[in-house]
């Protein structure tokens, strides 16, 4: 492997790991219009983000729903399932505002990504 | 279940503890690792709850180790951040081991320095006999005050910068247990005047000073309640911390207000100026620099440590046969110079000097950090009043007049030598007016030639030949008092040999003003060649209650710091600018 091989792989593992970060909070509230506990969002989230560098963690996943707990854009009920205490998590009226916002923000940079494709086509 | 529960919360610590070392590794800022552990102390206790592991290593694998977490969540590793973490961390324990270290250090290295204090004992060196001053009095439980302070301030630089989770967390129980150290070391101190001369103490009481001996023993509670109630407050807070972590809603108690107890525990540490203190004013003033958040408070406070080293003054006797002469020396941060009083001038010079650097450094925080530079006159509410003004009462009765003092002089040489007699002199400056009481014993240990070089020590004051006596000298005066006797001669009323003590009972001496103690006695060794003088006196002053400078400044200082604040800059309002600007 030459050097610029090397590098290309560093700013290409970069990169996938920044836009994972980007997107694990917006793809977990996409996810979370429906309510679902912790082990299915965890499934989901790892079969839609299979090229993450690092592979995502279990507690980073967690930590995303922490954070969306804290801030009051879920929210959550236990319930106990087979013995085994399930949190289910569903967005509050608050996060389906920013998931609002948000997803009107993905349309605009995708907009602008298929705008910039159509520059260098002409 | 319970099992349970235990296991999963240690599962938490342990994680969250090793997290907390990779963000420190990695360089993290202390507010980010705060906020990173206590983020994922909520999410390590939903994943718990629902996966349940084992042990720490199926949590690591699926819940992901620290390592992935920082990499999942791009905290980078930064050289120069983590240099910065480990000299934090460095200052830290150093901090922490500077108290035992110098207390330690002062405990074994007294003997070598004649100690200086409100009363001032002094070393005079009879040329024969290898006699060191002593005075396990005020020097000691002076420093520990300020040691108090050093050890306070970290814990209020830790309390809430760190999450409860975080490694150095551990911290907080090791200044805990300091503080508990400190507490017991000044308990054994003022135990230990009372309890190794009770004598005196008995002397006193059958004296008729029933009084003097409480004044002095309520002071010394007093001053070690104010510890023993900081100590549990402090201990309360760590274990209700501990035990019940809510990061939501740190409760702030009043004893976590630092203002108000450096203000006691500094200045009342600075009340007897030794060696010690110097030193500490230096790590106070670095733990102030790097530790505290600037504020008007700590700009006033660094100014009074700088110019109250200008009261350190010591009052040091040289040797003299005919009459004990004494001349004043200077202790500036630390360092005692031998110098005359001309040496004031360079010291108030070098104190003005610093006072400015101090205040640049404090005006330009402030002005960093939009805080207004005079303070802001409130009415504080009533609880605090209420304890701010115990506290202070309480450390004031501590501080007022004197607690009886003891003094032990010994000799640190083994004599062996043919000599027709010794003489010994031990002299004491007093420095305070009042009525001064005292009870002079000597412990004495003779050995004859023959036993001694047979490696036998036969102990025995049978056969003590020789005289003593006592006088007292107001400073420029002649000697107004004297008292004297034979050691032969029993028939002295004020005399008697009880074992190896020898005694004179109880004196009450009416003073004045400043001036010299001095006992001498004179020993004809006959046969004998070696003598191990240990005298002990302890003494207490009736002094009036009424308050010295220093204790002033403490109320002073205490008083302002409860009616003014230093608020920080509020921005002006939309409307008022409106008006302005009409």
């Amino acid at each position: 492997m030459s050097i610029d091989e090397h590098d290309d792989e560093i700013l290409l593992k970069k990169w996938r790991a920044q836009l994972s970060k980007g997107i694990l909070e917006f793809l977990v509230l996409i996810l979370l219009q429906k309510e679902r506990y912790g082990w299915d969002i965890l499934q989901l989230v790892r079969s839609l983000l299979p090229l993450t560098e690092p592979p995502l963690t279990d507690g980073t996943i967690y930590n995303v729903l922490t954070r969306l707990k804290r801030k009051s854009l879920v929210t959550y009920q236990n319930r106990t399932v087979g013995g085994r205490v399930r949190t289910y998590y569903v967005l509050s009226e608050k996060g389906q505002e920013l998931l609002h916002v948000m997803k009107k923000d993905w349309e605009q940079l995708f907009a602008s990504i298929s705008e910039a494709g159509e520059l260098f086509e002409r | 279940m319970k099992e349970k529960t235990i296991t999963a919360n240690q599962i938490k610590k342990k994680y969250l503890r090793k997290l907390s070392i990779e963000l420190i590794k990695r360089g993290a800022s202390n507010d980010k690792i705060k906020t990173v552990l206590d983020e994922v102390s909520f999410s390590v206790d939903d994943y718990i709850s629902e996966f349940k592991p084992k042990d720490l290593e199926e949590f690591v694998s699926k819940f992901g180790s620290p390592e992935d977490f920082c990499d999942n969540n791009s905290i980078i590793r930064s050289k120069v951040a983590s240099k910065g973490q480990l000299f934090l961390i460095t200052l830290m324990v150093s901090s922490i081991l500077i108290v035992p270290v110098i207390s330690i250090v002062s405990l074994f290295t007294i003997s070598l320095y004649s100690n200086a204090s409100d009363f001032t004992t002094l070393l005079q060196i009879w040329p024969y006999l290898g006699i060191s001053g002593v005075n396990t009095g005020y020097g000691i439980i002076g420093t520990l005050f300020g040691l108090n302070v050093f050890v306070w301030m970290l814990y209020q630089f830790l309390k809430d910068k760190f999450s409860p989770y975080d490694i150095r967390e551990l911290v907080k129980g090791a200044i805990l247990g300091l503080y508990w150290y400190l507490v017991v070391f000044c308990l054994y101190l003022i135990l230990d005047s009372y309890i190794s001369h009770y004598l005196v103490i008995q002397d006193m009481w059958n004296q008729n000073m029933k009084l003097l001996i409480l004044e002095g023993l309520f002071r010394w509670i007093a001053l070690e309640s104010v510890l023993l109630i900081t100590a549990i407050f402090y201990t309360y807070k760590y274990r209700k911390q501990y035990h019940k972590i809510d990061i939501a809603k740190p409760k702030i108690y009043l004893i976590d207000k630092i203002g108000l107890l450096v203000v006691i525990f500094i200045l009342t540490g600075f009340i007897s100026a030794g060696p010690g203190m110097g030193i500490l004013i230096i790590a106070i003033g670095i733990g102030v620099l790097f530790l505290t958040k600037f504020t008007g408070n700590t700009w006033l406070l660094g100014l009074l440590a700088i110019f109250l080293q200008l009261g350190a003054l010591v009052t040091k006797m040289i040797a003299s046969f005919q009459y004990p002469q004494y001349f004043r020396t200077w202790i500036f941060f630390g360092i005692q110079t031998t110098e005359t009083n001309d040496y004031l001038i360079f010291v108030a010079i070098l104190a003005f000097c610093l006072a400015i650097v101090w205040s640049v450094i404090c005006i330009k925080q402030l002005k960093k950090n939009k805080r207004k530079l005079l303070p802001r006159f409130r009415i504080p509410n009533g609880k605090t009043s209420l304890i701010s003004v115990f506290l202070v009462s309480l450390t004031l009765i501590a501080v007022l007049g004197t607690q009886p003092q003891k003094v032990r002089y010994a000799s640190n040489t083994d004599l062996y030598q043919e000599s027709t007699y010794f003489e010994i002199d031990q002299s004491y400056l007093f420095q305070r007016k009042g009525k001064l009481s005292i009870s002079v014993y000597t412990y004495i240990e003779e050995t004859s030639h023959t036993h001694y070089s047979n490696g036998t020590i036969i102990e025995s004051t049978h056969h003590l030949e020789g005289n003593w006596y006592l006088t007292w000298t107001p400073t420029g005066e002649f000697r107004t008092f004297r008292i004297e006797g034979n050691f032969d001669n029993y028939s002295t009323p004020s005399y008697s040999i009880d074992d190896h003590n020898v005694s004179i009972k109880y004196i009450s001496l009416n003073v004045n003003g400043t001036g010299v103690l001095k006992y001498h006695i004179t020993l004809y060794s006959g046969s004998l060649t070696k003598i191990h003088p240990y005298m002990q006196l302890q003494f207490s002053a009736i002094v009036p209650w009424l308050p010295n400078w220093y204790d002033i400044i403490i109320f002073v200082c205490v008083i302002f710091f409860i009616f003014f604040k230093w608020d920080e800059k509020t921005l002006q309002l939309a409307s008022n600018l409106k008006k302005g600007d009409d």
